[in-house]
C-alpha cells in the first residue's frame, strides 16, 4: 500500500508542479485513458480521439483493434455487377451517429463486399490479369483500411469469388459461399413458369480444398431476401413467403453438386400481419433463426418474430429432408436474446454480443432497414423512397426509428458490419520496415503474438515473387504459417514481404539459412534487358564525347587560327 | 513497563473504539477534514476498504495527502449520496460480482452529479476515484468523459480539453491518411 502511495504521490507532485491553468488531460494515467478511449463505441470518434495528441494515442493497444464497436450499415451498390467501368462511391453510415462516410479504400473500386456472419466485413481487391483471368490475384481486404486480412485458411480466397455476386463467409470461417441469383437466360423448358429464377452458388466445405458448385431454378421468386449454408445444404429464403432448402449429393462431376430440393413456406404470417422482409441469423450455438420483420396492416407498427429451422431426415432416406421451423420465443431464447443484439442485413446478419457496448446498444433487440411507405405498391412513382433504420425490442414488443436514412439511402438491402479500424502507434519513418501487420478477420486471436514472434521479414524480392512462391521458397525450412507479399494499391509488389513459420524449429532454420539477406535471384529476361540498357548507355556516352571532342577541336581551331 | 502495558491497553481501547464508530475522518491535502459512512466507504473504494480492514485509519484524520480539498469533498459527497440512495438491483449486483458483472449506465443523479462539475473538479475527481479505487466512481466519471468527446473532431476535443497538439506536420498527414474517411470536415 505505502509503495502505492509514494508512487501516486510522486506522479501528482509532478503534475502539480507542472501544473498551468487547465488540468493536464493529456497527462491522465494510461489506464484512464484507455477506458475512456474503450466507451467510445464508434468507431469514428475511437479513431479521433487516438488522433488528439501523441500521449493519447500511446494508450492504443493492439488487441482494442479487434473489439468490436458499433456497427456501419453499407449501402447496396446500385451498379449492375457486370459493368465493369462504371465505378462509384462506397458509402458507410453509423446511424448511432447519424454521419456518413466515404470508404477511401475500396471507392475506386466496384462493390465486391464480403459478409460475414461473424460481423465483419471484408471486400475483395482484385489485381493483375488485365483483361485476361490468367494471374489474377484476389485479397480480402479491411475495407476502413484497405490493408489485406488474415483470414483463417488462406485458401479460402480465390478467383471463385469473383464469378458470383454475393460473397459470405461463415461459421467462423469455415464455409464459404458465394451465390447469385439471375434471371437473365431462362432456359427454354421453363417458359410456363416466367418467375423461376436461377440459383448458383459455389461453397467450400470446412476441411475441403475444392470449391463446389450447385445450380438450381427456384419458383416463385421476385427478390432474394436471405441465403444460409447449415448443415451441409443451403437454406434461402426467396421473396415472403416461400423457403428452398438444396441438398448437395452424390459425387460432384466436373466440381459440380447434384441437388436436391425441398420447397418449404416459410412461417405463417399471423392474423393482420404481413412479413415485409425475412433474414437468416446464425446462432453461435450452431442454429439457424429466421428473423421476419412483420407490419400490422392496420396500424402499419413493425414487429420482428424468430423462428428456429429443423431439418431432419425423415426415414432413414438421406433425400428425404423435413423442414420445419419452429417458433422460438421461449425463455431459453429470450435468455439468449437478452445478452444479445441482431442486425438484420443484407446477405448476411449477425448477433452480436450486448455487453461490450455498455448500454449504448442493449441486449434483447433488433435493428433493420425497411423501405418507408407501407408496401410500396400504391406508391407514386415521382415520389423517390426513402428507408429507415428501425430498433425492435424483444422484451416490450416495441419498434422504435433510429433514424430515416438521408436521401440516396433508397434500397434497404443494406448490410451491416462491425468497423476494424487499426490505429498505428507508430509512425511511418519511425518504422523499421514500412510492412503492417495485417488485420483480423475472423476474430481469432489466440496464437497471434506467437505468431508474430515466428514472423521473418523478406526483404529484396524480385516483382515476379507471389505468395505461393514465397511460402514455396520457405518451405523447405519447415512448415509456413502464411507467407504475403506486399503488395501497393495497384497490385505490384512491393519488393518485400512477410513469412510466418509455423513452428520455432522451422523459424530458426530459415533464419540461420537465409539471413541476412532473403533474395529470389533475378530473372534471366532482366538480366538481358539490363545488358542492353547497358550497352545503349555506353554507346550514348561516347556519342556525346565524341561530338563534343569534334566540337571542341572546331571550337580550338575556331579561336586560334 | 507498567507504564508501557497501560500504553498499550489504552491503544487498544483506542482502536476498539474507533472500530464501533460508523464514520471515518479523511483529511485532505490542505487540511480540511470530512466524514464519511464507514459502510460506504468501504464499499466504495477498494483502497479506503484496506485501510478500514487494516487498522490504518487514523482517528483525527486519515491524511489523504494526494488529494486536494475540492476533490475529496466531492468523493465524500458521492459517498454519502450514494448510501442514502436506493440502490438499484444492478448495483446490488455490481457490487457482488464486481469483475465480471457488466458495466450499468450511470444513474440519473450520479449523471447530475458529474454534469454539475466544471473541467477542473472532473479531472481532479476522476484521479481521486482512481487512487482511491473508487470502481463506480470512476465508470461515472470516466463515462461522462467519453460522453464530452462524442461527435466531436480532434480539434474540438483538443479545444475543450485544452490539449496542445503535439503531432509534427508530417505525423499529422500520416494520420489523417491512416484512416481518412474519419477526418472529412464536412
Amino acid at each position: 500500500m505505502d509503495s502505492i502511495l509514494c508512487r501516486v504521490r510522486a506522479a501528482l507532485q509532478f503534475r502539480r508542479a507542472a501544473a498551468s491553468s487547465s488540468p493536464p488531460w493529456a497527462d491522465l494515467p494510461a489506464e484512464l485513458l484507455g477506458d475512456i478511449a474503450g466507451r467510445l463505441h464508434a468507431t469514428a470518434d475511437y479513431v479521433r480521439f487516438h488522433a488528439v495528441c501523441r500521449s493519447w494515442r500511446a494508450v492504443h493497444v493492439e488487441e482494442e483493434d479487434h473489439k468490436p464497436r458499433l456497427p456501419w450499415l453499407l449501402a447496396p451498390s446500385s451498379s449492375t455487377f457486370d459493368d465493369d467501368q462504371q465505378l462509384e462511391e462506397q458509402r458507410c453510415r453509423c446511424v448511432f451517429s447519424k454521419e456518413t462516410y466515404r470508404m477511401p479504400g475500396i471507392c475506386d473500386v466496384r462493390d465486391r463486399r464480403v459478409a460475414c456472419t461473424s460481423g465483419a466485413a471484408g471486400w475483395l481487391e482484385v489485381t493483375g490479369g488485365g483483361q485476361h483471368s490468367k494471374g489474377v490475384v484476389v485479397r480480402l481486404v479491411n475495407p476502413l483500411t484497405g490493408k489485406q486480412e488474415q483470414v483463417p485458411d488462406e485458401r479460402i480466397i480465390s478467383t471463385e469469388w469473383l464469378g458470383r455476386r454475393h460473397r459470405i463467409i461463415s461459421g467462423a470461417g469455415a464455409v464459404v459461399l458465394v451465390y447469385e441469383l439471375d434471371d437473365l437466360n431462362p432456359p427454354p423448358d421453363y417458359d410456363e413458369y416466367p418467375r423461376h429464377r436461377r440459383f448458383r452458388a459455389s461453397f467450400l466445405r470446412p476441411g475441403c480444398k475444392r470449391w463446389l458448385s450447385v445450380s438450381s431454378y427456384l419458383r416463385y421468386t421476385d427478390r432474394c431476401c436471405a441465403v444460409a449454408y447449415y448443415r451441409d445444404s443451403f437454406v434461402v429464403c426467396v421473396g415472403l413467403v416461400h423457403c428452398h432448402v438444396l441438398k448437395p449429393y452424390g459425387a460432384p462431376t466436373s466440381g459440380v453438386h447434384g441437388t436436391r430440393e425441398v420447397r418449404a413456406a416459410l412461417p405463417g404470417q399471423p392474423a393482420g400481419k404481413v412479413r415485409r422482409s425475412s433474414y437468416l441469423v446464425e446462432r453461435d450455438g450452431g442454429g439457424l433463426l429466421l428473423a421476419s420483420v412483420l407490419q400490422d396492416t392496420s396500424t402499419g407498427g413493425l414487429s420482428v418474430s424468430l423462428h428456429e429451422l429443423r431439418l431432419e431426415n425423415n426415414g432413414g432416406q438421406d433425400h428425404e429432408l423435413a423442414v420445419e421451423w419452429v417458433r422460438r420465443d421461449d425463455a431459453d431464447m429470450m435468455r439468449w436474446l437478452g445478452d444479445h443484439v441482431l442486425f438484420l442485413g443484407f446477405p448476411a446478419s449477425f448477433a452480436a454480443k450486448a455487453a461490450p457496448y455498455n448500454g449504448e446498444v442493449s441486449g434483447g433487440t433488433a435493428y433493420f432497414v425497411i423501405e418507408s411507405g407501407g408496401q410500396g405498391r400504391r406508391r407514386p412513382l415521382s415520389v423517390a423512397k426513402t428507408c429507415s433504420v428501425y430498433r425492435y425490442s424483444f422484451l416490450n414488443n416495441e419498434a422504435t426509428l433510429v433514424e430515416t436514412l438521408p436521401p440516396g439511402w433508397h434500397d434497404a438491402r443494406c448490410l451491416w458490419f462491425l468497423p476494424r479500424p487499426q490505429i498505428q502507434t507508430r509512425f511511418e519513418h519511425q518504422k523499421e520496415g514500412s510492412g503492417e501487420p495485417p488485420g483480423n478477420f475472423a476474430g481469432e486471436s489466440d496464437g497471434a503474438r506467437q505468431q508474430m514472434q515466428l514472423r521473418i521479414y523478406a526483404g529484396d524480392l524480385s516483382p515476379k515473387v507471389d505468395n505461393a512462391r514465397l511460402r514455396e521458397m520457405f518451405s523447405v525450412y519447415g512448415k509456413v504459417a502464411t507467407a504475403r507479399v506486399a503488395y501497393d494499391k495497384r497490385g505490384r509488389s512491393r519488393g518485400f514481404g512477410f513469412v510466418t513459420m509455423a513452428t520455432q524449429d522451422g523459424f530458426d532454420k530459415a533464419m540461420a539459412a537465409l539471413n541476412p539477406v532473403v533474395k529470389e535471384e533475378p530473372d534471366d529476361s532482366f538480366d538481358f534487358i539490363d545488358v542492353c540498357l547497358g550497352l545503349l548507355v555506353l554507346f550514348l556516352i561516347f556519342a556525346v564525347l565524341f561530338y563534343i571532342f569534334k566540337c571542341g577541336n572546331l571550337l580550338f581551331l575556331a579561336l586560334f587560327s | 513497563m507498567e507504564v508501557d502495558k497501560g500504553k498499550g491497553e489504552a491503544e487498544e481501547t483506542r482502536k476498539v473504539a474507533e472500530a464501533d464508530r460508523d464514520t471515518v475522518t479523511l483529511k485532505s491535502s490542505d487540511g480540511k477534514l470530512f466524514e464519511v459512512s464507514k459502510e460506504a466507504a468501504a464499499r466504495l473504494s477498494t483502497v479506503l476498504a484496506g485501510m478500514i480492514a487494516g487498522g490504518s485509519i487514523d482517528d483525527n484524520g486519515t491524511d489523504l495527502k494526494q488529494i486536494g480539498s475540492e476533490a475529496l469533498e466531492n468523493v465524500v459527497d458521492y459517498c454519502n449520496k450514494h448510501a442514502n440512495s436506493i440502490p438499484s438491483a444492478a448495483l446490488i449486483s455490481s457490487s457482488i460480482s464486481f469483475n465480471t458483472a457488466p458495466f450499468k449506465e450511470p444513474e440519473e443523479w450520479e449523471r447530475k452529479f458529474v454534469d454539475r462539475l466544471s473541467h477542473d473538479a472532473l479531472f481532479d475527481l476522476v484521479e481521486a476515484a482512481n487512487f482511491l479505487g473508487m470502481e463506480r466512481l470512476l465508470d461515472v466519471t470516466c463515462h461522462k468523459i467519453s460522453e464530452m468527446m462524442k461527435g466531436k473532431s480532434p480539434d474540438q476535443i483538443r479545444e475543450v480539453f485544452n490539449i496542445k497538439n503535439d503531432y509534427t506536420k508530417e505525423e499529422l498527414e500520416e494520420i489523417r491518411q491512416e484512416l481518412a474517411w474519419a477526418f472529412y470536415d464536412d
